[in-house]
């Protein structure tokens, strides 16, 4: 009894402080993943039931509606390329870095958290899919969160709502900056050290900043419900919802990071910001 | 109750069954419930079978169920072996002693597993505030006289 509580101490301590224990994580995680899977699978026969169930007519006003949503958003699309090649030559009419549009790759969600403390998910996709620690994961209508560990067939991804997680945003109407931090709720996050003066109202986007080379600029993450000035304190309170349907999304995207693109960046970083001090200008 | 002598792979198929039921996807309004499944099918084992499943079974199994729900290595481990160990101390009594008051017993012990988690997380800096993390302790012991009886009754269909 003895020997096994020094050695879970031993572990806790190495795995909290440093990182040696990845590989037999990864290991056993790897082997681990069956279980994953299994666990999703009443999820999985209610979906299917419910695809099977469904009928005919149904499907056919789905794919109606799809395809008319299509539409829609190739029209954006056709604008979207033009505004991306004038943006590209305004930028290097700055001298400032081009942007590279991200690649993604699509993966399956094949489990929560058992834990109402703890805010994560299982996708599908793992070291077999070059998928690292550290990629930003969005769903079709914002920022989700961050992978924090890769096995090799699936990964666990932290939600921007869990109680760890802080995500750098600024809000897209005036690029004010600041840090949305997850509570354990789903349904909303806190902004971080507003000052009371500065400008965030009811109903403002707030998108990644990319400030802290984790998630790329431009996502939507949240949208402010409400701001709150107490005199007795020294900060507003300023609440968002988050965009992304954070318990809700089945598929997420898994932004690629550009590694030439990371290590180029890391070196350049300190005269860009310099020169141009424009919030979202790396990358 | 009945003195049984389950074969290892019964055993096995119990901590595998426990595994799943712990990272099964439930509704967010009842997770807060979610019995501890894993420490009970550990007390049931320990119980029954104290010289196959001991605090070195415990413990791996906790290791197992870290990896699962992606806590620090080590968590539930120890506090696996902590219940497996207490449980040990007592089979004898626990055997004895009429469902309710095993799921008394199961109550305490699952609730002592539960603080020694909490502790953990505290210390390391991931905490939690509220006494919600403790609602398992009593599902568990709500759930343990029908556990008990079922892995019985399979036991016995399988002997």
């Amino acid at each position: 009894m003895l020997l096994v509580a020094v050695l879970s101490c031993v572990l806790i301590f190495v795995d909290s402080r440093f990182d040696y224990l990845d590989k037999v994580r990864h290991a056993l995680g790897s082997a681990l993943t069956p279980m994953q899977w299994l666990s999703n699978l009443p999820r999985g026969v209610v979906d299917w039931v419910d695809e099977v169930t469904t009928s005919r007519e149904q499907l056919q006003e789905d794919v109606d509606a799809m395809k008319a949503r299509t539409l829609v958003l190739e029209r954006k699309a056709q604008k979207f390329a033009f505004i991306m090649a004038e943006n590209g030559r305004l930028r290097e009419l700055l001298n400032a870095s081009g942007v590279v549009d991200d690649t993604v790759k699509v993966a399956e969600l094949i489990g929560v958290s058992p834990d109402p403390f703890k805010h994560y998910v299982m996708v599908s996709k793992g070291r077999s899919d070059q998928i690292m620690v550290g990629q930003a994961v969005l769903d079709s209508s914002g920022l989700i969160g961050q992978v924090i560990e890769v096995s090799e067939f699936a990964s666990r991804v932290l939600l921007i709502s869990d109680n760890s997680h802080a995500v750098p945003v600024q809000v897209n109407r005036n690029g004010v900056r600041a840090i949305a931090l997850g509570n354990g709720s789903y349904d909303f996050l806190e902004l971080a050290n507003v000052p009371d003066t500065a400008d965030i109202k009811e109903g403002d986007l707030l998108v990644s900043s990319g400030l802290g080379g984790r998630f790329p600029p431009g996502y939507p993450v949240a949208e402010v419900i409400s701001v709150q000035h107490d005199p007795g304190q020294p900060f507003a309170k300023v609440t968002a919802l988050p965009k992304a349907q954070l318990n809700r999304s089945r598929l997420v995207l898994i932004v690629a990071k550009h590694l030439s693109d990371i290590d180029g960046q890391d070196a350049d970083n300190g005269e860009e910001s310099a020169s141009i001090p424009t919030p979202g200008g790396t990358e | 109750m009945v003195a049984t002598r389950a074969s290892s792979f019964f055993i096995f198929f119990c901590f595998s069954a426990s595994f799943l039921f712990s990272i099964l996807a439930l509704p967010s309004a009842v997770s807060y419930l979610r019995p501890e499944w894993v420490a009970m099918v550990v007390i049931y084992w320990v119980i029954k079978s104290p010289a196959k499943v001991g605090v070195v079974v415990a413990w791996s199994s906790g290791l197992v169920l870290d990896i699962l729900e992606g806590n620090l290595l080590g968590v539930n481990a120890l506090s696996l072996a902590v219940v497996a160990y207490l449980v040990l101390i007592m089979h004898q009594r626990i055997k004895l002693f009429p469902l309710i008051q095993q799921s008394f017993t199961v109550f305490l012990v699952v609730g002592i597993h539960l603080m020694i988690g909490h502790l953990i997380r505290n210390v390391v800096g991931d905490s939690v505030s509220g006494m919600a993390y403790l609602f398992p302790a009593f599902t568990s012991a709500v759930i343990w006289p029908v556990l008990y009886l079922f892995i019985d009754k399979v036991t016995l269909k399988l002997r």
